[in-house]
C-alpha cells in the first residue's frame, strides 16, 4: 500500500517536470501562420485590403474637378473628425494635426504591412505546392506595389522632377512587418518607383490570369498597374504594351444604358464591390460625408462645363443640389481607386496619342464614350470626338479622364503627372493658397501624428 | 469467528443451540436485539471466590461454569481484549461478577435456560438506569456561545481517539442559539461535547451536578483562528500575513441571494463598486487595495476574448483550494463557512501570476467527524421589494420635453412627407419609418393636414402624459425573492458529510426579468485508514435567467419610448407608440411589409430570452500521513460551466418584424422607386432563434508534500508541490431563421452567409427603413481554446518559541501563451514575512494588553493577461467578408517580443491586538504596493504597418494605504450585549507612468471619458480631466475657462490641456463599514452601515443639454436659458437654436457636458440594512421536535444617512436595468446614476432539527 502510494506521488509530482511540452499546445481559433490556407485567409480579408475608405480624401479634394461651397467647408471645420476635409480642401500647411489620424497614410502602410507579413511568412512555409506559394507571394507584391505607388504619388514630388531623385524625397520604404526597430527614414521617389516596378515584374509570372473575386490580385490587375506606373514615368511604349496585355485578359466595359444598378438613396451606380467587372484590382474609397447626409463631392463648374450633362449618363451618379447650385455625388458612392478597364483604356489612349497614334487614341476614347452616353445619342453618333492632331487627341483623352473619374481622385495624380512629365502648367488655387505647377506643395503634408511619433526619422514635406 | 461450546454433550443436537448460534451471529450484524440481563438472568447464583486473584474474562466464565450448570456462548475474539479483573476473596453474585467483567469491554449478557449469551451492549442496555435532566451552556474561551455543538451522553468509550465510540452512545442533542442544552443523563455516564474547530470535551456525570458550563478550547485548525490561503493553513498566532476573515455568521446575517451583495462593508481593503451595467444588470466590481492594472474589463457578453481579458482586474477567487473560474454569483452563500481575504504578498504568493489584485479564499462547510446525529438546518428567506421610485430618474416631464423637441423639429423639416425628391432630406427612410405620436403631429403639420393651432393643441394634449405612470402600472413591479435552503451535516468517526440544497427564485422589478437558481453541494471526508484519508466534493449550480423586460432604459434606446407616450389606450388596452404614417400605411402594406408599429407592452409579453447556466464542480483529494510529520496530498478538481442562451424571437416581435422588413425585396427603377413585384422575402420569413453555447472547463491537479515538526521550541512547517491546470473555452453561436417555436421548425438550410447576394448587394430596403444592417446575422463557431499551465511552489514557516515567526514562499508559473519567451513563462514570484508576538515576551507585561503582534512582509506578485503573446497571431473569421463573401483572417495580435507579465511588489506592516480581556480586538495594516510593467497601449507609428496601439509594459501604478479593523465587545457579560465591528480603509492610488503619446488635444482627452480611458500621470487612476465651467454667456451659450484663466466661448480658440481641471477620483479612496449587534435575551438587533468618502460622480450629461438626438431629458432642461439675464440664474445652456448649435460633439455641447459643472461629490454614509432576529424559547421548540428556531426580519437598501451632493442623487444608485441601455451608454467609467434601489424586506426563518 505504502509503496504504491509513493509511486503515485512520485508520478504525479515529478513526471510533469519532465514535460514542458504540456504547455506548448497548438492553439486553434487564432494562430501563428504556418500554412498556405492561412495565408489565403489573410488575402481574403477584403474588408482590410480592398476597402480603403478615407484614402481618397486627399486626391479627391485636391483637384480642379471639385469645388466645395463655403457652407460645406464650415460644416467640416465644425466637426472634429471632419476638420481635415476643410484643411485639405483649403490646402492648409497641415492637413492632419497630431490629434487626427492621417487615415490615408495609415491605411496604405497597414496593407503594406500585411503584404510584408505575408511575404515574410510565406517563405517559412514548407509545402509541395510551390506554385500556390509563389502565387500568394505575388499577390502580396501587387498589393504592396499599388500602395507604395499611391503613397509616393500622394506624399512626394512626382517622378521625373529634379527633387524626386533626392534621398528623403519619397516615403519610408519598409519591407518588414511591425518592427519598430527598423528605420523609417524616407527613401527617394525613384527608389520607390524602382521598388514598385520590381515588385510587379517579379509578381506577374506567378499570378493567375484572372481571379474569382477582384479584391485578389491577378495578372490582369498587375499588368494594368504596371501600365499605370510606366505611364506616370512617361514610358509610353511600355505603358501601351502592358495595357494591351492587361486588356487582352480583361476588357470588360459597362454600358451605362443597361448596366447601372439603382442604389439605396436613389441614383444609379455602377455595381459596386466585387460585382464590378470593370475592376480588376478592387480598391475602393468613399465620398467623404457629414453624417451620411452632406457629401463633400461637389463637381467644379469647370468640370460641368466640360461635360454634356444632359446626355452623359455619368451624371446619373449624382444629383443637382439646387440649394448650392452644384452637382453632388451621393454619400454612399464608392470611388474605384484600383485598376479598372476605363483607367487602362485611357492610359493606353493617352500613351498612343503621345506616341503619334492619335487616331487609335480617339478610337479608344470614342469606344469608352459609346458606353457612357444615352443610347439614342450614341446611335446618332453624337458621342464621337475627333482630333485634328496629336495635341487635340491628347486633350480629348485628358478631358475624357476628367469626366470619367470626375471627383474620384484620379485628377490629382494626373495634374502632378502632366506637370512633371509633360510640363502642362496646371495650378490650383484655394483661397489665398496656390499650388503652382510642379511646386513642392504638391507633395502634400504627412499627418503630424506620424511625424511626431517617428523620433525625427520622418520629416514633414516642406511648404513653399 | 471462533465459537467455543463447552459441555456440548447435553446440547449437542439440540435445536436450541443452533438457534442461539444464529441469533448470536445475527447480533453481530445488528445491534437491534435487546434483553434485560437483570430480568433475564433469573437464577442469580452465589459464586465463591476462594482467594484474591486477577484473572481474565474467560477464567471468570470457567469459574462460574464450575460452580453452576451454566453454559457460555461468546465470541472469543471479543473477550480476548478485555483487561484482567481483580477479584477479592469472598462470595459474589454471578450477575455482579459478569457485569464487572463484561462492562470493561462494553458487553452484556443474556440468560436463556442455562446458557449465558455474551454480546455487545446496545443503547437500550444503558437507558434503564436512574436518569435525571441536566442543563448546560457551551462557550468558547472568548465567552462566545456556541450554537449547534454536538452533545452526546455515552457510557464507556475510548477517549484516546478523541471521538465517541458509536456503540456506547446513549443519546445526543445539540446546543441552541445561546449555546445552551438540556439532556437526560445517569450517574457514571459520560457527557461529551464536540464542535468543529474546538477540542473534544468530555466529563463524567456525577450524582448531584445538574448545571454545567462548558468552555471549549480552540482546536488547532479552528477555522476562525487560522489563516487559509488555499494552499496552506496557519494558526493566526503564528501567521505573518495580512488577511481578514469574513465568518459564516457575518455572511449569513446578510440576507441577499448573491454572495457579492453580502460582502459589502465586511472587510478592510475590499472596495465594492457599482460599475456600468454591462449585460443589463447592476454589476459590482471588487477592488482590493486599489486598482493595480490599466487593463479595462470589456463587455463579457461577447465571448472568449473579452472574458479572458477582463479577469485580471479583480481579486482571484479561490474556492476550496482551487481557483474558481465561474461566475461569482453561482456560489451559494449558504454553503460558505469562511472567506479569507488575502491582502499582502506573503499571503498571496502561492497564487503566482494571478495574485496581483489580491485573493479571496472561500471555504465551504464540511461535516463533523463525530457520532452526533445529523444537524439538519432549514433556512427560508422571503424578500419583498417595494416599488421603484421612477422619479429618481429626474426626467423632464412631457411638457418640458416637448418644448425642447419642438425647438429641434422647428429646425428640421424631416417630416414634410410631400417631398419625395431624392435631393431633399426627407427620403423614404422617413416616409416608412414608424413615427411616434409627437412626430405624427409634426408630419401632419408639415403636410398641411393640420393648422398651427391644431398642432399646438394636440401637442398640449400630449404634454399631459407621463409614460412613467404607465411603466409603474404595466412594466415594473416590486421585486420578490424566495430562497429555501436545506442543509445536513453529520458523520461518524470515519466519515463525515455536509450537504446543502438551496433554491432561489427571484422576480425582478422589471416585469419579465426573473432568475432561478438551484445549488446542490455535497462535501464528504473519509478516513480510510489511520494514515490515509480522502475527500470528495460535488457541487452543482443550475440557474435560469429570463431577460424579457422592457425597462426604463428603453427611454434611451434607438427607438425610444418617450415620456409623452401612452402605453395603453383609454380602455387600458396596450397600444402602439409608433406606427407608419397613416398616409403611407396602405402603400407600405402593399409592398409586402409587416406591420411596423411598436407596442411595448404587447412586445414584452412576446419576449422569450433565456439563459440557462449549469455549473458542475467535482473535487477529490487523498491525504496520506507518511510519517508523523510528513504528509502527502493529491487534489483534483474538475469544473465545467455551460451557459446556454436561447433567444426565441417571435415573428410578431417588433424587432423581428423590422428585421423581416429589411429583407423584403422589391423591383426599383433607376430612381429607386418601387415598380412592382412586392413582397419577395430575401430571408426565410418567420421568427428567429438565437442560440449560443459557451462552455468553460477547468481542470486542476495538484500534488504536494507538507512537513510539520516541533523540536523543543522550534516549529517548522513546510509545503512543496506542483500543479497542472487546463482551461478550455468553447463557443458556438447560431441563428435559426424562419423559426417557429411551436413546431420547432426553422429553415435549417438557410445560411445567411450564403444567402442571396442581394442581402449584401445593396438592393434590399434597409436604407429605406433607416435601420442598420443587423450585426447578429452572422453565425460563428469558436474552436476550443486551450490554455494550460504548470506551476511549482514552496512555502516554509518557522516559529521559535511561539514568539517569532518567519515565512518564505515562492512560485514558478509556466503558462501557455504561445510565443512567450522563457523569461516570461517562468517568473519566480516570492515573498517573505515575519511576525513577532510581543505579548509573549517576558518583558512585555501590560495587564490590559492580551494580544499584540507585529507583522511585516515583502513580496512580488504577478498579473498576466491571458491572451498576451509575443508573436504575430491571426484570428479567423467565418463571418463572411462583407466584400467578397469569403472566410478570412486578420491580425489578432501583432506581437511584441518584449512583453512580460505585470508585477506588483507589496510591502506591508501590520499590528494585531487584543485589549482589555479581548474586548477590543483589531488589526491595523499599512501597505505600499508598487505595480510596474503594466500593460499600456502605445500608439505606434502607423508607418510600421499597423494602425492604432500596441501593448507595452510601460505603465506604473502605486497604491498606498492604511486599513483598520476593530471588533468591540462594548457590553459583554450583561443581559444586553453589544458588539460592534468597525473597519475603515484608505487607499491612495497614483498613476506613475502611462504612455501618453495618444492625445494632446483637450477635446480628445475629454472625449475619452466616453470610452473610459483617461489615465493621467501623477494622479488617481480614476480621476479625470474636465473643462473648468465658467457659466453661460449673454446668449445662453456655455463657457469655460481657458489656460490663462479667461472665460471663452465655444467659437473662440479651443482651450489647451492646461485649461483642464482634474476631478477627484471616481473610485472612493476611503471606505468602510460599521456593524452593530445588540442581543437581549432571545432578541438580536443588528445594523450595517457603509460609507465612502473622497470621490466624485458625474451627473447625466446630454440629458441636461437638450441637443439633437436626446430622447429622454433631465428635468433641469426646464431651467435652460431663454432670455438675456437668465445666465445669472441658470447654468443650463439655451436649447440649441440652429443646426450648428444642435450638433452633437461640438465644443458647445462638450463645454457643458464635459465640464466640472456636472461633477458632484459622491461621499455618503449608507444604512445598508437593519436586522431583527428572535430565537424561540428552546424548551418550547423541543416539544415540537426541533432543536432551535430563529426568525429574522431584515430591511435592506435603507438609503443614505448622509450624502455630500446637493442634487438629490444616490451616487451608487442603480443605472438602468436592461440590455438596450448599453446602446447609448458610452460612458464607461463615468457613473450615470439612475433609480435608487428600492427598499426591500426579508423575512427569514431558520429551523434546526
Amino acid at each position: 500500500m505504502k509503496k504504491q502510494l509513493y509511486l503515485i506521488l512520485a508520478l504525479v509530482l515529478f513526471s510533469v517536470i519532465a514535460c514542458d511540452d504540456y504547455v506548448d499546445i497548438t492553439p486553434r481559433g487564432n494562430a501563428i501562420v504556418t500554412t498556405l490556407d492561412e495565408v489565403n485567409f489573410l488575402l481574403n480579408d477584403a474588408e482590410t485590403i480592398a476597402s480603403n475608405s478615407r484614402t481618397s480624401d486627399i486626391p479627391s479634394l485636391i483637384s480642379d474637378n471639385i469645388e466645395l461651397v463655403d457652407s460645406k467647408i464650415a460644416l467640416a471645420s465644425s466637426d472634429p473628425t471632419l476638420r481635415s476635409i476643410a484643411s485639405i480642401y483649403n490646402l492648409e500647411p497641415v492637413f492632419y494635426d497630431a490629434n487626427l489620424q492621417d487615415q490615408g497614410w495609415q491605411k496604405h502602410y497597414e496593407i503594406i504591412g500585411l503584404a510584408n507579413y505575408i511575404l515574410e511568412t510565406v517563405e517559412t512555409i514548407s509545402t509541395d505546392d510551390e506554385a500556390l506559394k509563389n502565387q500568394y507571394a505575388a499577390e502580396a507584391k501587387v498589393h504592396r506595389a499599388y500602395h507604395y505607388f499611391t503613397l509616393v504619388n500622394t506624399y512626394a514630388p512626382h517622378f521625373g522632377l529634379p527633387e524626386a531623385n533626392v534621398d528623403g524625397s519619397g516615403v519610408p520604404l519598409l519591407t518588414v512587418f511591425s518592427d519598430d526597430s527598423v528605420p523609417i527614414n524616407k527613401s527617394s521617389v525613384n527608389d520607390i518607383y524602382d521598388f514598385v516596378l520590381q515588385d510587379l515584374e517579379e509578381a506577374i509570372p506567378f499570378l493567375t490570369e484572372t481571379v474569382e473575386s477582384n479584391d485578389r490580385a491577378s495578372r490582369a490587375s498587375a499588368l494594368g498597374l504596371l501600365a499605370q506606373v510606366h505611364f506616370h514615368m512617361g514610358n509610353y511604349t511600355e505603358a501601351i504594351t502592358n495595357a494591351n496585355d492587361a486588356l487582352a485578359i480583361s476588357a470588360m466595359l459597362f454600358d451605362y444604358n443597361t448596366d447601372l444598378v439603382p442604389a439605396f438613396f436613389g441614383g444609379s451606380f455602377p455595381p459596386n464591390l466585387t460585382d464590378n467587372t470593370e475592376v480588376t484590382l478592387l480598391k475602393t474609397g468613399n465620398v467623404p460625408s457629414f453624417r451620411f447626409t452632406e457629401a463633400f463631392a461637389d463637381y467644379s463648374d469647370e468640370l460641368v462645363a466640360l461635360s454634356d450633362v444632359d446626355n452623359d449618363l455619368r451624371f446619373s451618379f449624382n444629383q443637382f443640389d439646387e440649394s448650392i447650385g452644384k452637382y453632388v455625388l451621393f454619400t454612399d458612392f464608392e470611388y474605384q481607386l484600383g485598376v479598372t478597364t476605363p483607367k487602362v483604356l485611357l492610359i493606353k489612349a493617352e500613351s498612343l496619342a503621345r506616341t503619334g497614334s492619335a487616331g487609335e487614341a480617339m478610337d479608344i476614347v470614342n469606344l469608352l464614350r459609346s458606353k457612357r452616353f444615352k443610347a439614342s445619342f450614341v446611335t446618332a453618333g453624337n458621342h464621337l470626338l475627333t482630333a485634328a492632331n496629336d495635341a487635340e487627341a491628347i486633350q480629348h483623352v485628358i478631358d475624357e479622364a476628367r469626366r470619367e473619374f470626375h471627383v474620384a481622385g484620379q485628377r490629382f495624380y494626373d495634374i502632378k503627372r502632366l506637370n512633371a512629365i509633360e510640363n502642362a502648367g496646371i495650378s490650383l488655387t484655394r483661397g489665398g493658397v496656390t499650388f503652382a505647377p510642379n511646386s513642392i506643395n504638391w507633395a502634400v503634408p504627412i499627418g503630424q501624428r506620424e511625424i511626431d511619433r517617428s523620433n525625427g526619422q520622418i520629416t514633414q514635406n516642406p511648404r513653399e | 469467528m471462533k465459537i467455543n461450546l463447552k459441555k456440548t454433550n447435553i446440547f449437542r443436537d439440540n435445536w436450541l443451540i443452533k438457534t442461539i448460534m444464529r441469533t448470536f451471529i445475527f447480533l453481530f450484524c445488528t445491534v437491534a436485539f435487546s434483553l434485560n440481563p437483570n430480568s433475564g438472568f433469573s437464577q442469580n447464583r452465589n459464586i465463591i471466590i476462594d482467594n484474591d486473584k486477577t484473572i481474565s474474562i474467560e477464567a471468570i466464565f470457567n469459574l462460574i461454569k464450575n460452580q453452576t450448570d451454566y453454559q457460555f456462548v461468546y465470541d472469543a475474539e471479543m473477550v480476548s481484549t478485555a483487561p484482567l479483573i481483580k477479584l477479592n476473596k469472598g462470595v459474589i453474585k454471578s450477575n455482579t461478577l459478569l457485569i464487572k467483567g463484561l462492562d470493561t469491554i462494553g458487553c452484556t449478557f443474556e440468560f436463556a435456560s442455562n446458557t449465558v449469551v455474551v454480546r455487545k451492549k446496545t443503547i437500550a442496555d444503558y437507558r434503564n438506569q436512574d436518569e435525571f435532566i441536566i442543563t448546560g451552556k457551551v462557550k468558547n474561551k472568548r465567552d462566545e456561545a456556541l450554537f449547534g455543538a454536538a452533545i452526546v451522553v455515552s457510557s464507556g468509550g475510548f477517549k484516546e481517539t478523541g471521538e465517541i465510540n458509536p456503540n456506547f452512545t446513549v443519546r445526543g442533542t445539540q446546543t441552541d442559539f445561546d449555546g445552551s442544552f438540556q439532556i437526560k443523563v445517569a450517574q457514571g455516564q459520560k457527557l461529551s461535547v464536540s464542535y468543529v474547530g474546538y477540542e473534544y470535551y468530555e466529563i463524567t456525570i456525577g450524582s448531584d451536578q445538574t448545571e454545567y458550563e462548558i468552555i471549549l478550547e480552540d482546536e488547532i485548525n479552528y477555522l476562525e483562528e487560522v489563516v487559509l490561503t488555499g494552499y496552506t493553513k496557519t494558526e493566526k498566532e503564528n501567521s505573518t500575513v495580512a488577511s481578514s476573515k469574513i465568518s459564516k455568521k457575518d455572511l449569513s446575517r446578510q440576507k441577499a441571494i448573491n454572495l457579492v451583495d453580502r460582502l459589502e462593508g465586511l472587510s478592510p481593503g475590499l472596495n465594492i463598486t457599482s460599475v456600468t451595467n454591462q449585460g443589463g444588470q447592476r454589476k459590482l466590481e471588487l477592488i482590493l487595495r486599489g486598482l493595480s492594472t490599466f487593463d479595462n474589463p470589456t463587455d463579457e457578453s461577447n465571448g472568449q476574448r473579452d472574458s479572458n481579458n477582463s479577469i485580471n482586474r479583480q481579486p482571484l477567487i479561490v474556492l476550496d483550494g482551487f481557483p474558481y473560474e465561474g461566475p461569482f454569483n453561482d456560489i451559494d452563500p449558504q454553503t460558505i463557512e469562511t472567506i479569507d481575504i488575502l491582502r499582502d504578498a506573503a499571503a498571496t504568493t502561492l497564487w503566482g501570476v494571478r495574485a496581483s489584485n489580491g485573493v479571496l479564499v472561500i471555504t465551504t462547510k464540511r461535516g463533523v467527524k463525530s457520532n452526533s446525529k445529523p444537524t439538519i438546518t432549514y433556512t427560508s428567506n422571503t424578500t419583498i421589494g417595494t416599488r421603484q421610485d421612477l422619479s429618481g430618474l429626474q426626467l423632464a416631464n412631457s411638457a418640458e420635453t416637448i418644448k425642447v423637441l419642438n425647438n429641434t423639429y422647428a429646425i428640421r423639416s424631416d417630416f414634410n412627407t410631400s417631398f419625395n425628391a431624392i435631393n431633399n432630406t426627407f427620403r423614404k427612410a422617413f416616409r416608412y419609418a414608424p413615427l411616434n405620436s409627437f412626430e405624427t403631429i409634426w408630419a401632419d403639420f408639415y403636410n398641411n393636414v393640420i393648422t398651427d393651432a391644431e398642432r399646438d393643441s394636440r401637442l398640449a394634449a400630449l404634454s399631459n402624459n407621463n409614460v412613467l405612470d404607465d411603466f409603474e402600472k404595466y412594466l415594473i413591479s416590486p421585486g420578490f425573492i424566495q430562497e429555501h435552503s436545506l442543509s445536513m451535516r453529520g458523520g461518524s468517526e470515519v466519515s463525515s458529510y455536509s450537504f446543502t440544497a438551496t433554491h432561489v427564485n427571484e422576480k425582478k422589478s422589471d416585469l419579465g426579468d426573473d432568475f432561478r437558481r438551484l445549488n446542490l453541494s455535497l462535501t464528504t471526508d473519509f478516513k480510510l485508514t489511520e494514515k490515509l484519508s480522502a475527500v470528495a466534493d460535488v457541487s452543482v449550480t443550475s440557474s435560469e435567467t429570463n431577460d424579457n423586460a422592457i425597462g426604463v432604459a428603453e427611454l434611451f434606446s434607438v427607438n425610444p419610448i418617450q415620456i409623452f407616450d401612452r402605453l395603453v389606450d383609454e380602455n387600458g388596452r396596450p397600444q402602439a407608440i409608433r406606427s407608419t404614417y397613416g398616409e403611407f400605411q396602405d402603400e407600405f402594406s402593399a409592398l409586402g411589409f409587416d406591420d411596423a408599429s411598436y407596442n411595448p407592452i404587447a412586445d414584452q409579453k412576446l419576449r422569450d430570452n433565456e439563459l440557462k447556466s449549469f455549473n458542475l464542480r467535482l473535487a477529490a483529494g487523498l491525504n496520506y500521513k507518511i510519517t508523523k510529520s510528513l504528509t502527502a496530498d493529491i487534489k483534483y478538481q474538475f469544473n465545467r460551466i455551460t451557459d446556454r442562451t436561447n433567444n426565441n424571437k417571435d415573428v410578431n416581435l417588433f424587432e423581428i418584424r423590422t428585421n423581416n422588413n429589411l429583407f423584403v425585396g422589391e423591383e426599383v427603377d433607376a430612381n429607386g422607386i418601387a415598380t412592382g413585384n412586392p413582397g419577395e422575402r430575401l430571408i426565410p420569413y418567420g421568427g428567429v432563434l438565437e442560440n449560443q453555447v459557451i462552455t468553460r472547463t477547468n481542470t486542476v491537479l495538484r500534488g504536494s508534500l507538507s512537513f510539520n515538526e516541533t523540536f523543543n521550541k522550534h516549529n517548522v512547517s513546510a509545503l512543496a508541490g506542483m500543479e497542472v491546470t487546463e482551461n478550455i473555452f468553447d463557443l458556438t453561436r447560431r441563428q435559426y431563421f424562419g423559426y417557429n417555436d411551436v413546431t420547432g421548425i426553422s429553415n435549417v438550410n438557410f445560411d445567411p452567409t450564403l444567402a442571396d447576394e442581394r442581402l449584401f448587394g445593396g438592393q434590399q430596403l434597409r436604407g429605406f427603413l433607416g435601420v442598420f444592417f443587423p450585426d447578429g446575422l452572422k453565425n460563428s463557431f469558436q474552436p476550443e481554446v486551450v490554455d494550460r499551465s504548470i506551476s511549482t511552489f514552496g512555502n516554509i514557516n518557522y516559529t521559535y518559541n511561539n514568539k517569532y515567526n518567519l515565512s518564505l514562499s515562492g512560485k514558478i508559473d509556466q503558462k501557455t501563451a504561445f510565443g512567450i519567451n522563457e523569461r516570461l513563462s517562468k517568473p519566480i514570484l516570492w515573498a517573505v514575512g515575519a511576525s513577532w508576538n510581543l505579548d509573549k515576551e517576558d518583558f512585555f507585561k501590560v495587564d490590559w494588553v492580551n494580544d499584540l503582534k507585529l507583522r511585516a512582509s515583502y513580496g512580488v506578485n504577478g498579473n498576466l493577461r491571458p491572451d498576451l503573446t509575443t508573436k504575430v497571431t491571426i484570428e479567423f473569421s467565418n463571418n463572411v467578408d462583407f466584400i467578397n463573401g469569403q472566410n478570412s483572417a486578420s491580425f489578432d495580435n501583432t506581437g511584441n517580443p518584449n512583453l512580460t507579465f505585470e508585477e506588483t511588489t507589496t510591502k506591508n506592516i501590520g499590528l494585531d491586538f487584543g485589549l482589555f480581556s479581548r474586548r477590543i480586538v483589531g488589526t491595523l495594516d499599512v501597505y505600499d504596493r508598487q505595480s510596474v510593467n503594466l500593460l499600456v497601449p502605445f500608439a505606434i507609428n502607423s508607418t510600421f504597418g499597423q494602425a492604432g496601439t500596441v501593448l507595452r509594459n510601460d505603465g506604473k501604478i502605486s497604491n498606498r494605504g492604511i486599513e483598520l479593523n476593530l471588533n468591540l465587545d462594548i457590553l459583554k457579560n450583561t443581559a444586553l450585549k453589544w458588539n460592534a465591528n468597525f473597519n475603515i480603509s484608505h487607499n491612495k492610488n497614483e498613476v506613475l507612468a502611462y504612455s501618453d503619446n495618444q492625445f494632446t488635444d483637450p477635446s480628445e482627452i475629454i472625449r475619452n471619458v466616453r470610452t473610459g480611458f483617461q489615465e493621467i500621470v501623477g494622479t488617481d487612476i480614476s480621476a479625470q480631466y474636465r473643462f473648468k465651467w465658467a457659466g453661460l454667456d449673454i446668449d445662453g451659450n456655455p463657457q469655460v475657462f481657458n489656460e490663462n484663466g479667461d472665460i471663452v466661448g465655444y467659437q473662440e480658440a479651443t482651450p489647451t490641456q492646461d485649461a483642464l481641471v482634474l476631478t477627484k477620483p471616481f473610485i472612493a479612496p476611503t471606505f468602510g463599514g460599521i456593524r452593530n449587534t445588540f442581543e437581549y435575551k432571545n432578541f438580536a438587533l443588528s445594523f450595517l452601515a457603509s460609507f465612502k468618502f473622497g470621490h466624485v460622480f458625474q451627473e447625466s450629461l446630454d440629458q441636461k443639454y437638450g441637443g439633437v438626438g436626446a430622447t429622454a431629458l433631465h428635468r433641469d432642461v426646464a431651467n435652460a436659458w431663454e432670455f438675456p439675464g437668465d445666465e445669472f440664474v441658470t447654468d443650463i445652456p439655451a436649447i440649441p437654436r440652429t443646426q450648428e448649435e444642435a450638433q452633437f460633439g461640438n465644443f458647445r455641447e462638450q463645454f457643458f457636458t464635459q465640464s466640472d459643472y456636472n461633477i458632484q461629490d459622491a461621499a455618503f454614509i449608507r444604512l445598508r440594512d437593519i436586522t431583527l432576529g428572535y430565537n424561540l424559547d428552546s424548551n418550547a421548540v423541543k416539544k415540537i421536535g426541533l432543536e432551535a428556531v430563529n426568525f429574522s426580519v431584515q430591511a435592506r437598501n435603507l438609503g443614505l444617512l448622509w450624502k455630500a451632493n446637493d442634487v438629490d442623487l444616490d451616487p451608487e444608485s442603480v443605472p438602468f436595468v436592461t440590455d438596450s441601455f448599453n446602446v447609448t451608454d458610452n460612458f464607461n467609467g463615468a457613473f450615470r446614476p439612475g433609480i435608487q434601489q428600492p427598499i426591500t424586506f426579508v423575512f427569514g426563518v431558520n429551523l434546526n432539527f
